[in-house]
């Protein structure tokens, strides 16, 4: 009678080790690395007209071409403009940035340009098409 | 008699331990079904400058926009242009069914929602000015992001 009674009493350990693994294995299987996404803001053209008695905003001209990056329509390098915009680090951090894309300009292109924009603390992103 | 009273005593763990974790597995699978809305198969554009999100927006209508490929990975053409898909949370729509989806969140809750794009890096920026200027703005919208693989 006393085996029984402590047979009784004991955690059914395999059948519990056996649940568990399957639950770990569950999770191994479903688990998923997740993509750290950044969201750069952009602002689209307003089709309201401009005010009358709105100051001149200062602005800052970045064109975006296929593999190619362009200030003020100088062709540079990623680095030249990196090192253009750090150079001028005292800019207004409110000046806005008109992001002019070609229309055969990828969505890297884009989003490099946006990066570096962003990078220097350019918040204020206007993003336009060029008819190329 | 003494014997049997013992067993009816007995709190079955096993049938317990069973059910409880078929109700955890039952919890995990249910709670996961927002996580599988995200379309995975959209090789999203690098950022390597700026911050990923920490934290989800609350309220926000997500754009996939990606090329199709056949089976071969090779572009769909259709009438001398790559086929571009769009969904919003896998559900598949034209360019007038994701503005007609807009307008439907315009008049729920107001224009005020952020629109983030999760747009293949590959998509040349014609159809994203496309999707902005025919979908987007058309509807009102001025809150928009870009998706990319920011830093962690």
């Amino acid at each position: 009678m006393r085996t029984r009674k402590s047979e009784a009493l004991a955690v059914p350990m395999s059948s519990m080790i056996d649940i568990v693994f399957l639950l770990l294995i569950y999770f191994i299987v479903t688990m998923e690395d997740e993509i750290p996404e950044a969201h750069l803001s952009i602002n689209l053209p307003s089709p309201g007209s401009k005010k009358e008695n709105d100051s001149q905003p200062k602005l800052l001209e970045l064109q975006v071409y296929k593999n190619e990056l362009r200030l003020r329509g100088k062709l540079m390098s990623y680095e030249e403009i990196d090192s253009f915009f750090k150079r001028f680090g005292g800019m207004d951090k409110d000046t806005t940035v008109m992001v002019q894309v070609s229309q055969h300009a990828r969505a890297q292109d884009l989003v490099t340009a946006l990066d570096l924009c962003r990078k220097h603390g350019f918040n204020n992103l206007n993003v336009l098409s060029i008819n190329d | 008699m003494r014997r049997s009273s013992e067993d009816t005593l007995e709190t079955p763990i096993t049938q317990m331990i069973d059910i409880v974790f078929l109700l955890i597995i039952f919890f995990v699978v249910t709670a996961s079904v927002d996580k599988d809305l995200v379309d995975d198969t959209i090789s999203l554009a690098q950022a390597k400058n700026t911050n990923a999100e920490t934290t989800a927006k609350k309220l926000s209508v997500t754009i996939n926009m990606k090329m199709a490929r056949d089976s071969q990975g090779r572009k769909v053409m259709l009438g001398g242009r790559p086929k571009i898909l769009y969904n919003i949370a896998l559900q598949e729509k034209s360019l007038d069914g994701i503005r007609q989806a807009l307008q439907t969140v315009k008049n729920d809750t107001g224009n005020f929602v952020p629109v983030l794009i999760r747009v293949d890096k590959d998509v040349e920026y014609r159809y994203i000015d496309e999707l902005l200027a025919k979908a987007v703005a058309r509807v009102g919208f001025t809150k928009v992001s870009i998706v990319a693989i920011g830093n962690e």
